[in-house]
């Protein structure tokens, strides 16, 4: 029988206010039982210095089960079973019980802005935070409870999407390098005596750059429609960590409004919601980094007057875009790893057709795809 | 089946984008194993067949339909195949279809030719 106050979640926002857990929120909060073996694993090789590894049977033997959800509340209650294998290795429901609390002081820090070394969030615990984060919308906040104990003793901690961040960028701390940085983004405020300003990223990272001081009447711009959604894609110079994140921009030097067709950062904000199963248990969720770099470059060359471009998910992982144009249906499926698209274009009437596949990291090759679908659209 | 019988198709919310319906959803996924899983529009109407699907669980915004006549013009086949999960399950056959960029163009060809007869049911849309 699974101990069944091992742990307690509670969503609050807009979205949880009529005290019910969304469905697709418990794909997410599934993503609990790695975070778990990830932070328990931590602990025990803490505690067990003589052992590099943890027993092959320690993940095995855990069993994380949804036990309540409570009436009247956004809030669930997780169980925590272990199977007959728990013999073998010492006071193991223990390191489980220290890998939560684990997890709960790691958001704490990250939440009080505490410094953290990087050993002390390890890739797998970020990349978990990050699973979980994408359940999670702007505003949101998930609080991680330790139920059992007196109510002085019931540690909670509050978990966001910008939490997420800071603790990947802690994870990666360690190796940071300089790069050109390109990213798409929204101005909070402008500092227009030192020329800086406050710019908060897609995944809910704020940086504070410095700007170029030609650009800054376009950053006024931005600036000034930051209450309706405006947004900039911008290039200049940063830091960034060895999963590609970016940990710090020090200065923008090119800046462009975006406005371009169908709202294409809005598109992917909705694709970046998803995680793995999101196809009815099967599908892939894409990568964070990936979905960040095709927006870069659908900003940096899909002009503000092109046809409205479609962006869907592909059950792989990758990103599938489409135009309709009469009689005409063009599409890239990019796979976002390798970064090799797949044009395929057909007109329906004739049946025609034609694909080929090329590299989405060369300029040129945007740029045949951008003229053939431009060269597609009716002559007024 | 009669060659102006109905086949439903139900459309993932992710596979839908400003109202407009991705190609993919006419594609069979990786599970179905080359088949493009249907209610055969004989049998059962596209708001039922949206009932049925998403009382078991399963996520639709709405049904567009193609009609049987649709697939002789692209070469498909298309069979009943009836199951525990429902009696009107039928399947679009892409098995015979080699290449993706065969798949690719009449999963484009079928899209069209469920918007040009529109939705048959609407529920939800991203």
């Amino acid at each position: 029988m699974p101990n069944g106050s091992f742990l307690q979640l509670r969503l609050a926002g807009a979205r949880f206010s009529d005290h019910s857990v969304p469905f697709d929120t418990l794909l997410g909060i599934a993503q609990f039982k790695a975070l778990i073996v990830e932070a328990s694993r931590l602990e025990y090789l803490k505690h067990q210095k003589h052992r590099k590894r943890i027993p092959r049977s320690f993940s095995q033997s855990i069993e994380l089960k949804l036990t309540s959800i409570e009436a009247g509340s956004a809030q669930v209650g997780i169980g925590l079973a272990l199977s007959g294998t728990q013999s073998l290795i010492a006071n193991q429901e223990s390191y489980f019980a220290r890998g939560r609390d684990r997890l709960i002081r790691t958001i704490q820090k990250a939440a009080n802005g505490e410094k953290m070394e990087s050993v002390e969030v390890s890739k797998e615990m970020s990349n978990g935070f990050d699973s979980i984060a994408k359940i999670l919308e702007d505003g949101e906040e998930l609080h991680v409870i330790r139920p059992n104990g007196t109510a002085n003793e019931r540690e909670r901690a509050v978990f966001t999407k910008e939490i997420a961040a800071r603790l990947r960028n802690t994870s990666a701390n360690g190796e940071v390098v300089s790069a050109d940085i390109e990213a798409c983004g929204h101005i909070s405020e402008l500092n227009q005596e030192n020329n800086t300003l406050r710019l908060r990223l897609h995944d809910g990272t704020r940086f504070n750059p410095s700007i170029s001081a030609e650009i800054l009447d376009t950053a006024l711009d931005v600036f000034n429609g930051y209450r309706r959604g405006l947004q900039a894609h911008f290039r200049g110079t940063g830091l960034k960590n060895t999963a590609g994140c970016i940990v710090g921009i020090n200065m923008i030097t090119q800046l462009h409004i975006m406005d371009g067709p169908l709202n294409i950062s809005q598109q992917l904000d909705d694709i970046r919601k998803l995680s793995n199963g999101w196809l009815d248990g099967e599908g892939t969720a894409p990568s964070y980094d990936g979905i960040n770099w095709i927006e870069s470059k659908l900003h940096r060359y899909i002009p503000n007057d092109f046809p409205p471009i479609y962006l869907y998910p592909t059950e792989t992982g990758g990103i599938l875009i489409e135009w309709s144009i009469e009689s005409n249906e063009a599409s890239i499926e990019v796979d976002l790893e390798s970064r090799i698209g797949i044009w395929h274009e057909l007109n329906v009437q004739s049946g025609e057709d034609d694909e080929r596949e090329f590299n989405l990291d060369q300029a040129a090759n945007w740029q045949w795809a951008i003229d053939h679908v431009d060269s597609l659209r009716p002559v007024t | 089946m009669k060659h102006n019988s109905l086949l439903h198709r139900q459309i993932h919310p992710n596979w839908i984008a400003e109202h407009q319906i991705s190609s993919q959803a006419f594609l069979p996924t990786t599970q179905h194993r080359g088949c493009l899983s249907v209610y055969d529009g004989e049998g059962i109407t596209a708001g039922d067949a949206y009932e049925h699907y998403t009382s078991h669980g399963y996520a639709s915004v709405g049904v567009p339909s193609v009609t049987v006549d649709k697939r002789k013009q692209l070469d498909l086949f298309v069979r009943n195949d009836p199951l525990e999960f429902s009696e009107h399950h039928a399947v679009i056959d892409f098995e015979p279809i080699t290449g993706s960029r065969a798949r690719r163009r009449v999963a484009k060809q079928l899209r069209d030719f469920a918007a040009d007869r529109g939705w048959q049911f609407a529920g939800h849309t991203r």
